[in-house]
């Protein structure tokens, strides 16, 4: 694998997701921050968590992306680089994953900044919503790959709908501490996530690195169909 | 057991070398082929809308699995998607492939992160005696305008084979005539690099020495295949290739 290679379209990707998200960011500046500064109901759990909110935008944003790459022929063009489909593939884990860095960095020194929680505790919960960030955004990626137009938005959908059912849920289990703070609850609980993400890891790189060098916007790869109108 | 060895390895002597090759769709599929092609051979590749042209030149590039037969580029085997081939065969397809946001300068210095063997100067000084503007945007390029940027890649990354797909779809006379001379110029330029011209466009033919004929109708090949002189002496490559289609449908 070459490095140069990767590094290269993983700062296009980069470039693609960053650039149109300062509108983003002025939007929310402007329709959610500013009036609850104005109000003075802006607390700390709100500061980190609106800011959260924005920064996990940028690896799903990311993903989000392929959309468009598909419509203006940039897949395409991509598909057609003397590059493999492994270098295809780290170069969007690349991306995702300095992506996603903006988030570790905000929840891992926010957190015991506002005294919201420890600093051991911060570092986990940042280092999570990391890995899931960069899981999803591969993913969505990987989706968007693998299913054409409005499948893949609704596959996306469902995958952060799922994601974020299994937040609110998690929240529920705060009765059932003295069961999860057993040894075999602990071990459960960090082996289940853990199996998820590298079974959703090994699913959303596998894609990459089958669909990304062979990409046409006029056949949908896994089915075999192809659009008659346009020619063999 | 020399010819049974022999047969296991691909013409050397050969930019491509395709024996036996399929490509198999659920509702289509493309051959049995065989064929060779020599450098600096022009190869017209012939047929109707859905004949398996653009499937075959997705095989070349590398961008297609076969599924059954063998093929060798520059007398290495291909026998799975192999994006390394494009170092070597450079696609000119209808569209211009590149990010349309990006200026002419600004594509060729992309592309020459990912070509070992990309020669900046050879992009730059074709560009200029094409007339194209490096500030230009991708976006605000006319097709024939297009086609030029394609030929100073082509030409950048030292490609041996390159492919043209329907390069004069959708063009207006003017352009159309332009186009066919550009390739008509680089085949002249560059010798020893071997062309495939996929078209459905039988004027085309007239425009361009072809010393090669494959006409395609529903993934099957019309004319004979392997490597000899395809074009019949009596008739020229545009009449051989109407009387077999002609032929093909009946008519």
């Amino acid at each position: 694998m070459r490095r140069s290679v990767v590094l290269r379209l993983s700062r296009l990707h980069m470039y693609r997701t960053v650039k149109p998200m300062w509108k983003v960011g002025l939007a929310t500046g402007v329709v959610v921050v500013l009036p609850l500064v104005f109000s003075g109901a802006l607390n700390p759990d709100l500061t980190v968590g609106v800011l959260a909110g924005l920064l996990v935008l940028l690896p799903v944003t990311a993903a989000l992306n392929v959309t468009g790459e598909k419509i203006d022929g940039s897949l395409r063009f991509l598909a057609s680089l003397p590059v493999t489909g492994r270098e295809h593939a780290a170069s969007r884990l690349v991306a995702a994953a300095t992506l996603a860095m903006p988030l570790v960095i905000h929840l891992a020194t926010l957190l015991p900044l506002f005294g919201l929680m420890a600093f051991a505790g911060a570092f986990i919960v940042a280092v999570s919503a990391g890995i899931a960030a960069v899981l999803v955004s591969l993913l969505g990626v990987a989706l968007q790959y693998r299913f054409s137009g409005q499948k893949a938005r609704s596959m996306f959908s469902i995958l952060l709908a799922a994601s974020v059912g299994v937040v609110w849920l998690s929240m529920l289990f705060e009765g059932w501490l003295p069961v999860i703070l057993t040894p075999a609850g602990i071990v459960t609980l960090s082996l289940v996530p853990l199996a998820g993400a590298l079974a959703g890891s090994w699913y959303a790189l596998r894609a990459i690195v089958r669909l990304a060098p062979v990409y046409e916007h006029d056949r949908d790869e896994l089915t075999g169909r192809k659009v008659r109108s346009e020619g063999a | 057991m020399i010819e049974a060895r022999r047969a296991e390895t691909g013409d050397d002597r050969c930019v491509v070398d395709l024996r036996g090759v399929e490509f198999r769709y659920p509702k289509f599929r493309l051959g049995p082929l065989s064929l060779q092609i020599r450098p600096g051979a022009a190869v017209a590749l012939v047929g109707p809308n859905g004949a398996g042209k653009t499937t075959l030149l997705g095989i070349l590039s590398g961008h297609r699995v076969i599924s059954a037969g063998r093929f060798w580029i520059l007398g290495i085997e291909r026998d799975r998607v192999d994006p390394t081939i494009r170092e070597q065969v450079a696609i000119v397809p209808t569209e211009l492939l590149g990010l349309r946001w990006m200026r002419v300068g600004e594509h060729f210095d992309f592309l020459s992160h990912f070509y070992s063997g990309w020669d900046m100067a050879k992009a730059r000084e074709m560009a200029d005696a094409l007339d194209l503007h490096l500030a230009d945007r991708l976006r605000e390029l006319s097709r024939g305008q297009s086609l030029k940027v394609s030929f100073c890649t082509a030409l950048a990354q030292g490609a041996k084979l390159l492919l043209f797909d329907e390069p004069t779809a959708g063009l207006d006379p003017v352009a159309r005539h332009d186009a066919l001379q550009l390739i008509r110029s680089y085949t002249r330029q560059f010798p020893d690099v071997a062309i495939v011209l996929a078209t459905h466009i039988l004027e085309d033919l007239d425009e361009i020495p072809f010393t090669r004929l494959l006409v395609l109708r529903e993934g099957k090949a019309l004319s004979p295949s392997g490597d000899g002189p395809l074009v019949s002496s009596d008739a020229g490559i545009r009449e051989t290739a109407k009387r077999m289609l002609l032929g093909a449908a009946g008519r």
